[in-house]
C-alpha cells in the first residue's frame, strides 16, 4: 500500500537526543549571530563532508542564532576565503579567523561547540595573565591545531 | 581551545585552524605531525607538542619559542627578578588542605572523598585527567559497565570530581617542600603556575610506560615510536606497525589496531606469552603474524620518522631487518616514583610505593593511591585507594597522629 503522505523528514536528525536537548540549553545564551559556513567538495573525503553538514544543520536547527551555508569548492565565497580542504567550516569568517578543517569527530564536537559560544559572546574568557601576554602582539600569527578524534 | 580563544581575543591578527589529522594526510605529513595534539605555528616557525595550560600557549604564540627558552634567558613575562613565573594559573595557586597529585581514577576519586568530608583540596595534573584508563579502548571489568570505551569512562569519572573541587590538567608538580612538621608548617607545592600551601598531599601519580632502551627510540618518539595504540592507531591506517611486547596491553592494542586497518606484527622476545587466554586467542584467530623470541635493536628512520626495526633472534643469534611505519612499544609499567622519591617516602623492592592498608607512607603528611603503590593495578582497586587515602588525610588533619 502506498502512503498518502510523504515520509516526514521533521525527523531526520543527526544527532543524538540527549545531545540535542544539552545544545539546546547551551545555545539559549547565545548573543550575537552565528554563520557556519561549510566548504565540501564531493568526491574527496564524503563520509566526512556528510557528516560536518549533518552536524552544522542539526546546530542550525537547534538556534534561531545559528545558521548554516554550504559552498562548494569553485564558488566565489570559497575563494575568497581560500579554501583548501574539504571539508571546512568557517565560524563567522566576516570577524574571525577559526576554521575546523575535517569533520569535528569524537573531542572536537566539544571544541566546535565551545568555540560558538565564545564567538557569540565575542569574548574569549581568558584569563588575565594570557591577556596580558597577548596584548602587545602586533605581527599575525596562523596557530594550526593537529588533532584525532581519540 | 588556547588557539581558538587567542582567535577570538585577537581578530585580524591570529588565525586557528583546528585540522583533523585523518581527513587531512597531506598536511600531517607535510610537518611531519605524528603525535596528538601538536600545533604548528606560522607554518612551521614554532611547534608545540601535547597539552599545555592555556598562558603557556600564549606565550608560545606570541613569542614563538619554547617556554622554557624565554625562562632561561629571562625574558619571560611575569617573572621580573622572580625565580619562577607567578600568576600563571586560572584557578588562584593558595591555601587548601589537601593536594592530589594526578587525575586518575586513585586522584579523582580522592578528590570526591576529600570535599565531601570537608576539606578544601586540587587535583593537580601535568597531562590530561583519565591517566591510563583514558588510553584504553575498551574497559570490560569495571562494575557497573559491561563494556566502555577507557575515555568514556574517565570523562564520566572527571566530570563527577569537577562537580565537588577543580582538576587542573598541564599543570605538573616540580617541586615540594614538607616544611617542618614540629613547627607545623605548610606544605609548599610548586607548579609550572603557582604555589600551593597544604596540609596534607596524596600522591596518585600512577605508572608510566617502560622504555625498550633501545638506541633511535628517544629520537623518533612521536615520529614513529609510540607507546599508546588508542592515541596514535589512527595515523597508521593502511600502514604496517609492530606492537612490541607479550602482555595483556600488547595483544589487546595488537587487535585495535589490527581491526582500524593497520598491518601488524608482535614482536616478543619469549616464545610464549604472559597475557590472558582470551587474548592469545583472538591474536591467533585473527591471523596476526609474531615473532618469537625476538628482540629490537635498533630503530632507524629518516627525517620522515621511522621506516625499519633491526631484530635479532635470541635463540640463533640471527638479525633480521623489519620495514615499518611505525612501532608501539607495550612492554610493562614503572611506577611514577620520582617525586615520591625526592620525598623520601619508602619505596618496595619492587619499585612501588610503601603504604599501610590505611594509605599512608612512611612520612607524616603524606599519602599515596592507585598505581603507583602497586598490587592489582586496576580501576576498581585505584578508586579504592584514593578513597582511604582521602579519609586518613582527612583523619589526620583533624587529628594528627604524630602530635
Amino acid at each position: 500500500m502506498s502512503p498518502l503522505f510523504a515520509p516526514k523528514d521533521n525527523d531526520d536528525w543527526f544527532l543524538p537526543k540527549d545531545a540535542r536537548q544539552q545544545l539546546e540549553e547551551t545555545f539559549k545564551s547565545l548573543k550575537n549571530p552565528i554563520k557556519l559556513e561549510v566548504f565540501a567538495q564531493a568526491g574527496t573525503n564524503d563520509e566526512f563532508n556528510e557528516y560536518m553538514v549533518k552536524f552544522c544543520k542539526d546546530l542550525d536547527r537547534l538556534s534561531d542564532n545559528i545558521s548554516l551555508q554550504q559552498f562548494g569548492f569553485r564558488t566565489d565565497r570559497a575563494k575568497e576565503l581560500g579554501i583548501t580542504q574539504s571539508p571546512t567550516m568557517c565560524l563567522n569568517p566576516d570577524d574571525y579567523y577559526i576554521r575546523f578543517l575535517g569533520a569535528p569527530l569524537g573531542e572536537e564536537g566539544k571544541a566546535f561547540i565551545t568555540a560558538i559560544v565564545l564567538a557569540s559572546m565575542g569574548d574569549a574568557n581568558l584569563s588575565d595573565m594570557s591577556k596580558q601576554l597577548l596584548e602587545p602582539l602586533n605581527e599575525e600569527r596562523l596557530a594550526q591545531v593537529f588533532v584525532s578524534p581519540t | 581551545m588556547s588557539a581558538i580563544k587567542a582567535a577570538i581575543a585577537k581578530p585580524g591578527l591570529v588565525k586557528a585552524e583546528i585540522i583533523e589529522m585523518n581527513e587531512n594526510r597531506e598536511l600531517t605529513e607535510r610537518y611531519n605531525v605524528s603525535s596528538m595534539p601538536h600545533t604548528v605555528f606560522n607554518e612551521g616557525k614554532h611547534e608545540a607538542l601535547g597539552l599545555q595550560p592555556e598562558e603557556r600557549f600564549m606565550v608560545e604564540l606570541a613569542y614563538l619559542k619554547d617556554a622554557e627558552a624565554l625562562l632561561e634567558d629571562g625574558s619571560l613575562p611575569g617573572m621580573e627578578g622572580k625565580k619562577s613565573p607567578s600568576q600563571y594559573g586560572t584557578i588562584e595557586p593558595g591555601e587548601v588542605d589537601l593536594v592530589i597529585v594526578g587525575a586518575g581514577p586513585a586522584g579523582l576519586t580522592a578528590g570526591i572523598y576529600a570535599v565531601r568530608a570537608g576539606l578544601k583540596a586540587v587535583v593537580l595534573e601535568k597531562n590530561i585527567a583519565g591517566g591510563q584508563v583514558a588510553l584504553t579502548p575498551m574497559v570490560e571489568n569495571y562494575p557497573g559497565f559491561a563494556q566502555v570505551p577507557g575515555k568514556q569512562l574517565m570523562d564520566i569519572m572527571s566530570e563527577h570530581a569537577r562537580g565537588y573541587l577543580p582538576v587542573n590538567e598541564g599543570e605538573g608538580v616540580e617541586s615540594v617542600d614538607m616544611g617542618e612538621l614540629k613547627n607545623d608548617e605548610l606544605i609548599t607545592v610548586t607548579t609550572n603556575r603557582g604555589v600551593y600551601q597544604a596540609k596534607a598531599i596524596i600522591l596518585s601519580t600512577g605508572a608510566a610506560y617502560r622504555q625498550l632502551g633501545a638506541p633511535g627510540e628517544d629520537r623518533y618518539f612521536g615520529r614513529g615510536i609510540n607507546y599508546c595504540a588508542s592515541c596514535d592507531g589512527y595515523l597508521y591506517k593502511g600502514k604496517s606497525v609492530a606492537i612490541i611486547g607479550g602482555g595483556n596491553t600488547a595483544l589487546t592494542d595488537a587487535l585495535h589496531l589490527k581491526n582500524l586497518g593497520v598491518d601488524v606484527t608482535i614482536i616478543h622476545r619469549r616464545d610464549e606469552f604472559r597475557a590472558q587466554v582470551p587474548l592469545q586467542e583472538s591474536v591467533e584467530h585473527e591471523g596476526i603474524p609474531v615473532l618469537w623470541n625476538t628482540e629490537v635493536t635498533e630503530i632507524q628512520g629518516d627525517d620522515k620518522g621511522v621506516n625499519n626495526l633491526i631484530l635479532r633472534n635470541i635463540v640463533d643469534d640471527k638479525t633480521m631487518d623489519l620495514p615499518v611505519n611505525g612501532a608501539f612499544v607495550a612492554i610493562g609499567q614503572i611506577a611514577a616514583t620520582d617525586l615520591a622519591k625526592e620525598l623520601g617516602v619508602t619505596i618496595k623492592d619492587d619499585g612501588f610505593v610503601k603504604v599501610d592498608t590505611t594509605m599512608r607512607t612512611n612520612i607524616p603528611r603524606i599519602y599515596a593511591a592507585g598505581d603507583v603503590t602497586g598490587g592489582l593495578q586496576q580501576i576498581v582497586t585505584a578508586i579504592g585507594e584514593g578513597s582511604i587515602a582521602a579519609m586518613s588525610a582527612f583523619e589526620d588533619i583533624s587529628h594528627p597522629y604524630w602530635k
